[in-house]
C-alpha cells in the first residue's frame, strides 16, 4: 500500500516538473526531528548568501529557484540537502549527528537546546537504552549510565520502589529523591501499595518502558532552575514518545525471560548439619553434666544426653524418625526461573497538521519467591495538532492497571519467604506423606509459610490515569505562550486476607483488611517564552513559568475477624471486631520562575533564573522561598585562536551556582493539632502533633565543568567538580518532653556533598558497517555533616544502636561497639573497651560505642559501557560499580549466631557450621557454639562484627542482537525485524567475601527505611530475556 | 488574533483561579482554634484521661513501678518486660523511663490547652466552662505529683529532702520556652496544692457535673489532696481533705461480700472516687499492653506474685484479699505461677479493667494515718474500718507500722507499696531471694528516684540529672 503511494507521488512530481519554470519562488516548510519542530535551524541556498532560520515552530520561508539546493543545518544534527523542485513546500526531518541524542538536550519544560547554547549539566539516556531494559522500573536503566547517580532497589520484586541519589544525601528528614517530571509535569511519586509492610509499588510501575523516548537527568543549579526548589535533589525528566508525520508506522516488541536472584544469599543448614550444630552447642555447654545422667562426657553421647534430659523435643523427634530434611527455600518457597513476559505495540503517524501516537502494553512478571507477582496493562495516546496557524494543541493520555500480589517483605515477617528461608527448621516437613500441607509444625512457633503464601492474600489493584493538555500559542513574533493543564488520578485498592486455618489468621479465626486510596492531583501551568536576536550576535531567550499544583488524598479502610468459612473472605462475613477508618489530606504548591538565557555569538553564554515558590507544608508566614541561579559558559573552540588546533572540536568551560530548597516532608507537620479519640465511650480531642515553625530547607549547588570533543568528536567527555550544601535542613528533631512531645520537625541541619565527575566516550571504530564505541563515567562523593543542633555544644545524635549523626562525619555514620574477633583461647566474643583499641572484653555491656569511621554512603560510583555494531549485528554491555562504603548485615544476629537453643528452634546458615570456634588457638570467625550462654548470646548484638565492605561491580547489562532488514522483509511490508538476547545483572563481584547477600542496599534514610542494612526483601534479580522487535 | 486572545483569556482564567496554599485539616484541627464552646472544652479535658489511661502511665507502668520496686511481686522475664525495673537497674537511656516521663506531660499539655482557652460561643455555659477548667487544674496536679513520685529526689539521701530537685512544673502549652528548669520538691508540692485549690474554687461541688467517677470531681480533688499531703506528711491538710470526702456521705467502704465483685466490675463501684475508664472499644483500652495482661497473660504475665507474699504481708485466715479469688496459683502450658487474679481482671477481647486511681478505702487509711499525731483513738477506729470489712483481724493500736501493713494488704497490686516504703524511710526488703532481683535496697539509695531520661538531658538545657546516674 505504502509503496503504491510513493509511485503515484513520484509520477505526479515528474509530471509537475515538466511544466515548471526556473524562477524565484517562495519555498516554505517545517524542520523537525523525532521530538518535534526544531527552532533556530539554518536554511541556506547553497552557493548563495541567502539564508534564514526556522521559527519556534520549526517553520522557514525562503526564496529559491527550482533546482536550487537547500542546505538545512542545526548543531548536533546531520545537515540535510534537498533540491527544490516544482513544489513550494519541503518539510525536513533531521537526524542526530555524532553521538546519538547527546548534543541536543531537552531541558526545563520540554524546551530543546543544544549543548553549545546552554550552561546546565544535563545527561540524556535515550530510548535505545531504556526501552531495551526489561526491568519493570525504567529508571533502573540509569544506574551506571549517569555520573554521580547512585540507584538502589528497595526490593527486587517487580514494580517495587527504586531509590535514586544524585550527588549524595542532601537531607536527613526531608526527601533525597529526585523530582520526576513526565512530559513537563511534575509526577506524584511515592509508594502506591496499600500496605507499608508488603512489596512497595513505585510511581513508575505503571509506565511501559516502550513508551519512553528518553530519560534526562538534570544535575546542576541551572538545569534544575525551571523546577525551582522542587529540583533540589536533581530532576529526572521522562519524555514519552510522540507521533511523527507520515504513514502509520507500527512497532511490535515482545520479551520473554527468566529471573533469579542476582546474589544467591547464604545457605541455610540442612537437617543433618543442624543436628551437628545443635549437638556441638550442647556438648560445649553441658558435657560436664553428662555423668549425672550416667553418660560419659564424650561428644558421641550428646544425642543420648539431649534425649535423656529432654533438652530438645524437636531434636529427639528428628533423630528418632527417618530424618527427612526440608529445604524450605529451594523446594517450596523459591520461584526458580521466575518468568517475565512483556508485549508492547504502538502505532504512530500523521499529516502536516496533526500527528498521533498510540500504544498498548502488557507486562506479566513473577518474583523470585512464591506468592509475589505483577501484572500490568498500560496504554497511551498522544495527539499534536496545529489548530490554526498560530495555535497548536498537545494532548496526552496514559493509563495503566496493575495487579500485584505482594510479599510481607518490608519488616520482620515470618510470612516472607526470603526471611523464613533462614528461620524454618529443616527438621519440619512442609508437606505430609500424603502430599497435604503440614499444619502441625511441631517444635516451632512459626507457621508453614509455604501454606500461608498460597492461602493468604495481599493484593494491590492500582489504576492510574494521567491526562496532559497544552496549547502552544504563537502570540507575536518571537513570543510564545503555553498554557497547560494536567490531571493525575489513581485508585489503589488493597486486600489482605489471613486464612482462619493456619498462620496469622488462626487466632482471630480469619482476618480481612481492605482499603481504597484515591489520589487526585492537578497541575496548572503557564509558560511564556520570548526569543530575540539583535545585532545578529546577541541571542536572548526569556521565559516565565507559573505553576500551581494541588494534591488530594482520600483513604478508606475496614477490617474484620471471625469468619465462618475460609472461602468467605469479605468483611460482610466477618462478625467480630469490625473496624473502619477514613482520612483525607491535601497539599499545594505554587511556583513562579523567571529564566534568562543569553549568548554572544554562541561563544559566551549566560543563564540566570529567579524562582519564588510556596508550599502548604510550611508555616503560613514562612511558606514562600526565593531561589536563584546563575551559570556561565565559554565555548573556547569558537575562539579564533583555536582554529589552528584542528583536533579539538569542542572545548567548553562552564560554571554554575544557585540556591535551592526542599519541601519534601510530611503534610501539616508545622501545625499544632488536636485529633479525635475516645474516652469512657465518648469522643474526645487528642493532641496529634506539636508543630514547630518549619520552612524551606535551603541549600546551594555549585559546579565547574570542562567539556571536550576531540578528533572529529570521536572522543568526547567532561570533567566536573561539584559542591552542594544544605542549610536549615529539615530534621525530625528531639524536643524536651515537657512540651508533651518528644519530637518535632525543625530546620537545623547543615551538611555538604562534594566531589568530581568524569565522563569519557570514544568511538574507537566508526565505519559505515562497523562501529565500536566505549564509554565510562566515574564520580566521587564526600558527604559531611556540619551542624546537627541549635543547642550550643551539641554535636551528635545517636540513631538506634548502630548509627550516629555527628558533626564532622558523613550524614549517616556507623557508630557501634567495635568487634575484636573471637578469643583464640576459648572462643569467647571480644569487643574493644577503648577507642584506641588496646583493651578487649568478652562482656557486651562493657563494649563501648565508637565510630567505625565508615558510612553506608558510597564514596565512589561509576559505569563502563561498550557497543559494537557490525553490519546488522550488535553487541553491547554495561558494567556498574560503587564502593568506599560499609553496609550492615542486619539479620546476622539471627542467622549467624552461635546460640544453640535458638538454632534448635529456628535454623542458621552454613557460616556457623564452618566458622564457629572449636579448638584452643584457633582464629575463628564465629564464637564457640553454646546452648544458652549469655556471653555467647550477646555476641550477636549490634557491633562492627556485622559490618561489611559495600564495594561491588555488577555486569548490569549485556546483549547480543541481529537486525533483519532484507528486501524479502521489505517486500512483505516490514521495515525491520530484530532479535536480541539480553542478560541483566548476570555477574556480581563483591569485594567482601564475608558478605553473602546482595550489596545493593538502600542509601536513602528519608524514605522511611534505614539506609545501609541488608534485608530479607526480594534481592535484586538477574535475568535472561529474549526480545523480538518488529517494525512495519 | 481575536481567537488567540480568547484562548489566552480562557486559559488564564482557569490557571489563576486557585493559588490557595492553606492545607485542609480534615482529620484534626489546630489547638489554637479548637475550643469554641463548653463541649469543645469538655473534649479537650477528656482527652487528658485517654493519655492518663495509657500503658506508659496509669494504664500499666506507673502501677507496676510501684509494685515491682518493693516486696510484693517480681519480673519473671517471661516476655522480657520490666526486667530492669525488677532489679532496679534502670538507666537514662531506658525507653520505658522516657515514656513514663513523657506521657504525664502529654496529659498536662491537654490540661494546659483547656486552662488557657476562652470559649466565646454565644450562650456558652459559664458554669460548665468553670468546672471543666477546674478539672484540668486537678489533672495537672495529679500528673505533676505522679512525675514527682518517680523523678523527684525527695527520698534520695543527701539531696536535701524537700529542698532536693523536684520536676519542671508546666503551666502552658507551646509557651515558646526552650528550657524547663526543675523546681525544688517543696516548690513542686506548693504548685500541686495551688492547682488543687484552684480546681476546688472553679468546680461545681454538686449536681451532674460533679458526679461521674470516670472524671475528676471535687471529691476526687479532696482525696488527691489528702494523698499528696500524706505523701509529704502534711497531716493537717490531709485531715481536712479526708473529712471533706467523708462528710460528703457519697462513698462507702466496699463490704467483704462484694470485694471480689468490686474488682471484677466494669465501671465504678460505691467505693470508687476516681477511676480511669477502659472500654472494650477500639482505641479505648490498652489491649495486650494493658495491666491485666502483664499480671496474668499467657504470653506476657511478667509480673508474678512473690511466693512468700501472703505470709510476709501477714494476711490472716478469712481475709478476702488473700482468698483464692484474689491470689492463687495459675497453671498455663504446664507452668504454675502465683498470680494476682482478683485485681484488673479483664482479659481479651474486651481488656476493659477500669483503673482504680482513688478509692474511699485510701481516704479512710489516709485519715487514720493523719489522725495518729492528734487523736490516736480516732485513728484506730478509722484504721479498723478496713479489716472489719475484709474478714481480717482488727488492730489494737494505730501505729505507723500497722497503717503500712494494712495499706500493703488493701492496696496490693495497685502501685502504692514503693511510695509507702519510701516516704516512711523504710528499706526495700527481700522476702523471696530467688525471685526478687533487686536484692534489697536501702532507704535513701539513689535508686529511689528514676534517672532523668537521656532524651531530656539532650534536649532540655536546664535539666539536671538525678544523683547516682552520672553525667551522661
Amino acid at each position: 500500500m505504502r509503496s503504491k503511494f510513493k509511485w503515484i507521488f513520484t509520477l505526479l512530481v515528474a509530471f509537475t516538473m515538466q511544466f515548471s519554470f526556473a524562477q524565484e519562488k517562495t519555498v516554505t516548510g517545517v524542520v523537525s526531528d523525532e521530538l518535534g519542530p526544531i527552532a533556530g535551524a539554518n536554511v541556506v541556498v547553497k552557493g548563495t548568501t541567502r539564508g534564514t532560520t526556522t521559527d519556534f515552530d520549526g517553520k522557514y520561508t525562503i526564496s529559491a529557484k527550482q533546482n536550487d539546493v537547500l542546505e538545512v543545518s542545526y548543531t548536533g544534527k546531520k545537515t540535510v540537502s534537498l533540491t527544490v523542485g516544482a513544489a513550494n513546500s519541503y518539510n525536513v526531518s533531521m537526524k542526530d549527528d555524532v553521538v546519538e541524542g547527546k548534543d541536543v538536550v531537552v531541558v526545563g519544560y520540554g524546551k530543546k537546546v543544544t549543548r553549545n547554547e546552554y550552561t546546565g549539566n544535563v545527561v540524556t539516556v535515550a530510548a535505545k537504552e531504556i526501552s531495551k531494559t526489561t526491568f519493570t522500573d525504567p529508571t533502573q536503566a540509569l544506574q551506571g549510565r549517569v555520573a554521580g547517580l547512585q540507584a538502589a532497589t528497595s526490593s527486587g520484586s517487580p514494580g517495587a520502589q527504586q531509590t535514586i541519589l544524585i550527588r549524595g544525601i542532601n537531607s536527613l528528614s526531608a526527601t533525597n529523591q529526585p523530582l520526576y517530571v513526565i512530559d513537563g509535569v511534575p509526577m506524584t511519586s511515592g509508594n502506591f501499595a496499600g500496605s507499608n509492610s508488603t512489596t512497595s509499588m513505585s510511581h513508575m510501575a505503571g509506565l511501559s518502558n516502550d513508551d519512553i523516548e528518553s530519560l534526562v537527568v538534570l544535575k546542576d543549579a541551572v538545569a534544575i532552575a525551571p523546577y525551582g526548589a522542587a529540583g533540589a535533589n536533581g530532576v529526572i525528566l521522562i519524555n514519552t514518545k510522540r507521533g511523527k508525520q507520515g504513514d502509520a508506522k507500527f512497532s511490535f516488541s515482545s520479551s520473554y525471560g527468566f529471573q533469579n536472584n542476582a546474589v544467591a544469599g547464604a545457605t541455610p543448614l540442612n537437617g543433618a548439619q543442624k543436628q551437628q550444630v545443635v549437638e556441638r552447642s550442647v556438648f560445649n555447654s553441658f558435657a560436664s553434666q553428662y555423668p549425672s545422667l550416667g553418660l560419659a562426657a564424650t561428644f558421641e553421647n550428646t544425642g543420648a544426653f539431649i534425649n535423656a534430659a529432654g533438652l530438645s523435643p524437636q531434636y529427639t523427634d528428628w533423630v528418632q524418625n527417618p530424618r527427612q530434611t526440608t529445604d524450605w527455600y529451594e523446594d517450596y518457597l523459591r520461584n526458580k526461573d521466575a518468568a517475565t513476559r512483556i508485549v508492547d505495540m504502538n502505532v504512530s503517524g500523521g499529516n502536516e497538521k496533526t500527528n498521533y501516537y498510540a500504544s498498548v502494553g502488557l507486562n506479566d512478571t513473577e518474583a523470585t519467591v512464591i506468592g509475589n507477582d505483577f501484572k500490568r496493562i498500560s496504554g497511551s495516546f498522544k495527539l499534536n495538532s496545529q489548530l490554526t496557524s498560530k495555535v497548536k494543541l498537545n494532548l496526552g493520555v496514559t493509563g495503566s492497571n496493575i495487579k500485584n500480589n505482594g510479599s510481607l517483605e518490608n519488616g520482620a515477617f515470618f510470612s516472607n519467604g526470603n526471611l523464613s528461608r533462614y528461620f524454618m527448621s529443616p527438621w519440619i516437613p512442609a508437606v505430609n506423606a500424603d502430599g497435604s500441607p503440614n499444619l502441625v509444625m511441631n517444635g516451632t512457633s512459626l507457621h508453614n509459610t509455604f501454606y500461608t503464601a498460597e492461602k493468604d492474600i495481599r493484593r494491590n489493584d492500582i489504576t492510574r490515569g494521567i491526562v496532559n493538555a497544552s496549547l502552544d500559542i504563537n502570540l507575536f513574533k518571537n513570543f510564545t505562550y503555553r498554557p497547560l493543564v494536567s490531571a493525575d488520578y489513581s485508585l489503589s485498592t488493597y486486600k489482605e486476607w489471613r486464612n482462619p486455618l493456619h498462620g496469622d489468621g488462626l487466632q482471630p479465626n480469619g482476618y480481612v483488611f481492605e482499603s481504597d486510596s484515591r489520589s487526585f492531583n492537578y497541575t496548572l501551568q503557564n509558560q511564556l517564552d520570548y526569543k530575540y536576536t539583535f545585532k545578529e550576535k546577541h541571542n536572548i531567550n526569556l521565559g516565565v513559568i507559573t505553576e500551581f499544583t494541588k494534591f488530594k488524598d482520600f483513604y478508606l479502610s475496614a477490617s474484620g475477624t471471625g469468619f465462618i468459612k475460609p472461602f468467605l473472605q469479605n468483611i460482610s462475613n466477618a462478625p467480630l471486631t469490625p473496624t473502619a477508618f477514613s482520612s483525607f489530606s491535601d497539599r499545594a504548591s505554587v511556583r513562579y520562575v523567571g529564566l534568562l538565557n543569553y549568548n554572544f555569538n554562541k561563544k559566551y553564554l549566560l543563564d540566570a533564573s529567579f524562582a519564588r515558590q510556596g508550599d502548604s507544608r510550611f508555616t503560613e508566614e514562612l511558606r514562600y522561598g526565593n531561589f536563584y541561579s546563575v551559570g556561565a559558559a565559554w565555548n573556547i573552540h569558537q575562539e579564533s585562536f583555536m582554529e589552528s588546533v584542528k583536533f579539538v572540536n569542542e572545548l567548553r568551560l562552564k560554571g554554575s551556582y544557585g540556591t535551592t530548597g526542599n519541601a519534601g516532608i510530611g503534610r501539616n507537620l508545622f501545625q499544632s493539632t488536636l485529633g479525635s479519640g475516645g474516652y469512657n465511650g465518648t469522643g474526645v480531642a487528642l493532641l496529634g502533633s506539636f508543630g514547630q515553625n518549619t520552612t524551606w530547607e535551603t541549600g546551594t549547588r555549585q559546579e565547574v565543568s570542562l567539556n571536550y570533543g576531540l578528533f572529529n568528536n570521536r572522543i568526547t567527555g567532561s570533567i566536573t567538580r561539584y559542591h552542594n550544601t544544605t542549610e536549615n535542613g529539615l530534621f525530625n528533631g528531639q524536643i524536651p518532653a515537657e512540651n508533651g512531645f518528644l519530637g518535632a520537625t525543625i530546620n537545623v541541619i547543615e551538611l555538604f556533598n562534594k566531589g568530581y565527575e568524569f565522563e569519557l566516550n570514544a568511538k574507537v571504530i566508526n565505519k559505515e558497517n562497523f562501529k565500536w564505541s566505549v564509554g565510562g563515567n566515574f564520580a566521587t562523593l564526600k558527604n559531611e555533616l556540619t551542624k546537627v543542633s541549635n543547642t550550643p555544644g551539641e554535636t551528635f545524635f545517636n540513631l538506634g544502636a548502630t548509627r550516629r549523626y555527628e558533626v564532622g562525619y558523613p550524614s549517616i555514620a556507623w557508630h557501634m561497639p567495635i568487634w575484636a574477633g573471637v578469643d583464640p583461647a576459648n572462643g569467647d566474643p571480644l569487643w574493644y573497651v577503648d577507642e584506641a583499641r588496646t583493651q578487649t572484653t568478652n562482656t557486651y555491656a562493657q563494649a563501648n560505642r565508637f565510630h567505625t569511621n565508615s558510612s553506608p554512603i558510597p564514596t565512589f560510583s561509576g559505569g563502563l559501557n561498550t557497543n559494537i555494531e557490525f553490519n546488522n549485528f550488535f553487541v553491547e554491555a554495561l558494567v556498574s560499580f560503587q564502593g568506599g562504603n560499609q553496609i550492615y548485615q542486619d539479620w546476622g544476629a539471627y542467622t549467624d549466631a552461635s546460640w544453640g537453643s535458638r538454632i534448635n528452634t529456628f535454623n542458621a546458615t552454613t557460616e556457623i557450621l564452618d566458622g564457629a570456634w572449636t579448638t584452643p588457638g584457633q582464629n575463628a570467625t564465629h564464637p564457640r557454639l553454646a546452648w544458652n550462654d549469655p556471653i555467647i548470646n550477646n555476641a550477636a548484638n549490634a557491633s562492627s562484627r556485622w559490618l561489611r565492605d559495600g564495594d561491588f561491580i555488577r555486569l548490569r547489562d549485556v546483549a547480543v542482537g541481529y537486525t533483519f532488514d532484507s528486501e524479502v522483509l521489505k517486500k512483505a511490508g516490514f521495515t525491520n525485524l530484530r532479535f536480541t538476547l539480553r542478560g541483566s545483572n548476570l555477574v556480581t563481584w563483591v569485594k567482601d567475601d564475608r558478605l553473602k547477600y546482595d550489596p545493593e542496599v538502600l542509601l536513602d534514610n528519608s524514605s522511611g527505611l534505614a539506609a545501609g542494612f541488608t534485608n530479607f526483601a526480594n534481592p535484586p534479580i538477574k535475568q535472561v530475556v529474549f526480545q523480538v522487535n518488529l517494525n512495519f | 488574533m481575536k481567537k488567540i486572545f480568547l484562548y489566552i483569556i480562557f486559559s488564564v482564567s482557569i490557571l489563576s483561579c486557585s493559588d490557595e496554599l492553606d492545607p485542609t485539616l480534615a482529620d484534626s484541627t489546630t489547638t489554637e482554634t479548637y475550643i469554641f464552646n463548653a463541649t469543645d472544652l469538655r473534649q479537650v479535658v477528656s482527652g487528658a484521661y485517654t493519655y492518663m489511661g495509657q500503658s506508659a502511665y496509669w494504664g500499666r507502668d506507673y502501677i507496676i513501678f510501684g509494685e515491682l520496686r518493693a516486696d510484693n511481686v517480681f519480673a519473671n522475664n517471661n516476655s522480657g518486660r520490666f526486667v530492669s525495673f525488677g532489679d532496679m537497674s534502670y538507666t537514662p537511656g531506658n525507653g520505658q523511663v522516657l515514656s513514663a516521663y513523657e506521657r504525664p506531660y502529654r496529659a498536662i499539655a491537654q490540661a494546659n490547652i483547656a486552662i488557657a482557652s476562652n470559649p466565646t460561643a454565644p450562650n456558652t455555659n459559664a458554669q460548665m466552662v468553670s468546672h471543666y477548667k477546674g478539672e484540668a487544674h486537678a489533672i495537672r496536679a495529679l500528673c505533676h505529683f505522679d512525675l514527682l513520685r518517680l523523678f523527684g529526689q525527695q527520698y534520695v539521701a543527701g539531696q536535701g529532702g524537700q529542698n532536693a530537685l523536684g520536676i519542671p512544673y508546666v503551666t502552658a502549652y507551646k509557651s515558646g520556652a526552650t528550657s524547663f528548669p526543675r523546681l525544688s520538691v517543696a516548690q513542686t508540692k506548693e504548685r500541686i496544692y495551688q492547682d488543687l485549690d484552684t480546681a476546688l474554687s472553679l468546680m461545681s461541688s454538686t449536681g451532674s457535673l460533679n458526679s461521674n467517677k470516670a472524671f475528676m470531681t471535687t471529691h476526687a480533688v479532696n482525696a488527691l489532696k489528702a494523698r499528696v499531703a500524706v505523701y509529704f506528711g502534711d497531716y493537717e491538710i490531709a485531715r481536712t481533705s479526708c473529712e471533706a470526702v467523708i462528710n460528703s456521705g457519697l462513698f462507702t467502704i466496699t463490704p467483704q461480700a462484694s470485694y471480689v465483685s468490686y474488682w471484677n466490675t466494669v465501671g465504678s463501684g460505691p467505693a470508687s472516687i476516681f477511676d480511669i475508664a477502659q472500654n472494650a472499644l477500639a482505641g479505648q483500652n490498652n489491649g495486650i499492653d494493658g495491666i491485666s495482661n502483664i499480671y496474668r497473660g499467657p504470653a506476657y504475665g511478667d509480673i508474678q506474685v512473690l511466693q512468700n507474699l501472703v505470709v510476709d504481708a501477714g494476711f490472716t485466715t478469712g481475709d478476702v484479699r488473700a482468698s483464692t479469688a484474689m491470689i492463687d496459683n495459675q497453671t498455663i502450658g504446664g507452668v504454675t505461677r502465683l498470680r494476682n487474679l482478683g485485681k484488673f481482671t479483664r482479659m481479651a477481647p474486651s481488656w476493659d479493667s477500669w483503673i482504680r486511681v482513688l478509692r474511699y478505702e485510701e481516704v479512710i487509711l489516709n485519715y487514720a494515718e493523719a489522725l495518729i499525731p492528734v487523736n490516736p483513738g480516732q485513728a484506730l477506729v478509722e484504721l479498723n474500718k478496713i479489716p472489719s470489712n475484709r474478714g481480717a483481724v482488727a488492730y489494737t493500736a494505730a501505729t505507723m507500722d500497722n497503717i503500712l501493713a494494712e495499706r500493703r494488704k488493701e492496696f496490693l497490686f495497685e502501685g502504692f507499696r514503693f511510695d509507702d516504703l519510701a516516704r516512711t524511710g523504710r528499706n526495700i526488703s527481700v522476702i523471696s531471694s530467688l525471685e526478687q532481683t533487686h536484692g534489697g535496697v536501702t532507704s535513701g539509695s539513689y535508686k529511689f528516684a528514676f534517672p532523668i531520661p537521656q532524651h531530656e538531658m539532650n534536649t532540655n538545657p536546664a535539666m539536671v540529672q538525678n544523683f547516682g546516674y552520672g553525667n551522661n
